[in-house]
């Protein structure tokens, strides 16, 4: 993925402003994870909204912390129950044991499961970050082999005796250029490695062509500029590979005046 | 802002102090964020008595709630506000505060606030009027139709009179020129 292009699609500002879907939002949290850059432009741009929202500090009234206190005072369950054993106690002395020890086991037990419940929230939330980082893991992982596979793929074509290098060199239009071909003959394969082309203007597109002795020219299939081995279309004879300059999408026959390479396949 | 007894306590302790509801944690909290976020609130619903409540209720629920806040996702201070910030909008949503605030015109808020002579204000207020002059108008209201007001996308472009696609890079110009001034 491109994380400037990411970045400056002004995403992460939307995401902080609140202005996103639910789904929206895990996406980018998730691309947080996974992505450095991301994660400290995430957190520039909340820096930004928090110190904005700080420039707008209003003191509340003093009596409203007092109230918010007693407000979450109240909402101890523990504290209820507490009072009424306590009313129970003064009825019998021998009670107050009894009433005490309850009173501790209550509260023990109080104490224990809201532990528990808190812990047990907080294992939810590991457990569900570390199966989101497994994918992610997982998908990488993924990825990986493929272009391991496809790495090993080729390096057994480029190896492979039956594999025959071809050099296409400039033509006058285009001295400078260069390509080569990988043609086995066995499976009929065909790979094409840029070495040097000039960037094809946006109407247009190169194309490659493999000399069939008999039939004439035949089209291996359209490309832009890349680096790597392209894999193209399969060759079944060819005497020789050259590249034309054609419309987008190509041409039936190569327009030969926009030939930029062309090479011989050795004997 | 701080008071005189406590001395500063690092987020990470903070946060693993409110977590096992310690209470004194939950007072220093409120003495360091309530008046950032009950200014956010007093801007969102412009109303004192229904910013007290919805300061309370914001405050009662990160009580309760604790065990939502995910670290992994941002700052105390962004869920703090952010939890603030959507209580007040939808209350805000409802219908009695709809008829209230029609009259309201987005550019009035920030004379509002400054008249209101009942509310103290912070000394940090001094910097908001030169803040805002800095910002051109149209980054100042998509940043406050977003953040202040909780329109949608749609509904800011149509508030805006732009196309939706708009909203999106007008919004990150706005908040690069923000990161610029502060």
């Amino acid at each position: 993925m491109n994380t400037r292009e990411y970045i400056e699609s002004g995403i992460l500002e939307l995401y902080s402003a609140g202005l996103l879907s639910t789904e929206e939002m895990r996406d980018v949290e998730l691309k947080a994870c996974q992505y450095a850059e991301i994660k400290s432009e995430l957190e520039l741009i909340q820096n930004s909204l928090e110190k904005y929202a700080t420039k707008h500090a209003v003191t509340p009234p003093s009596e409203l912390k007092k109230r918010i206190l007693k407000e979450i005072e109240k909402g101890g369950a523990s504290t209820e129950v507490k009072t009424k054993v306590i009313a129970v106690q003064r009825r019998s002395p021998a009670m107050t044991w009894l009433a005490a020890a309850s009173v501790v086991l209550l509260i023990t037990v109080g104490i224990i499961a809201m532990r528990y419940s808190a812990q047990s929230m907080q294992y939810q939330k590991q457990v569900a970050q570390l199966m989101q980082k497994q994918q992610t893991m997982q998908s990488k992982l993924d990825s990986v082999k493929n272009s391991l596979a496809q790495n090993s793929q080729q390096m057994d074509l480029l190896t492979d005796t039956m594999t025959v290098k071809v050099e296409m060199k400039g033509t006058k239009l285009s001295p400078e250029s260069m390509a080569m071909i990988y043609w086995n003959k066995r499976t009929q394969e065909v790979y094409l490695d840029i070495k040097n082309l000039p960037q094809a203007p946006a109407d247009k597109q190169y194309q490659l062509w493999f000399i069939d002795p008999v039939k004439g020219p035949e089209s291996a299939g359209v490309f832009d500029v890349a680096t790597g081995l392209l894999k193209m279309i399969n060759a079944p004879a060819a005497a020789a590979f050259a590249v034309t300059l054609e419309p987008r999408g190509g041409s039936a026959t190569p327009t030969l005046t926009q030939m930029y390479v062309i090479g011989n396949v050795p004997s | 802002m701080d008071s005189a007894a406590n001395s500063s306590i690092p987020e990470d302790e903070l946060v693993s102090r409110l977590f096992r509801q310690d209470k004194k944690a939950f007072s220093y909290l409120y003495d360091n964020y309530s008046s950032a976020i009950y200014g956010v609130i007093f801007r969102i619903v412009q109303d004192e008595e229904a910013a007290q409540d919805i300061l309370q209720e914001a405050f009662v629920k990160i009580w309760n709630n604790f065990q939502q806040y995910d670290k992994t996702k941002g700052r105390l201070f962004t869920w703090i506000i952010n939890l603030a910030r959507n209580l007040a909008i939808d209350a805000t949503r409802s219908k009695s505060f709809r008829n209230q605030q029609k009259n309201l015109e987005l550019d009035k808020i920030v004379s509002f606030i400054d008249s209101n002579k009942s509310t103290s204000f912070n000394p940090e207020q001094i910097g908001l009027k030169t803040l805002i002059e800095k910002l051109r108008p149209e980054q100042r209201e998509i940043i406050d139709l977003a953040y202040f007001r909780g329109y949608t996308q749609t509904e800011i472009a149509e508030a805006l009179n732009i196309p939706l696609g708009t909203v999106k890079t007008r919004m990150r110009s706005a908040i690069l020129r923000l990161r610029e001034i502060l």
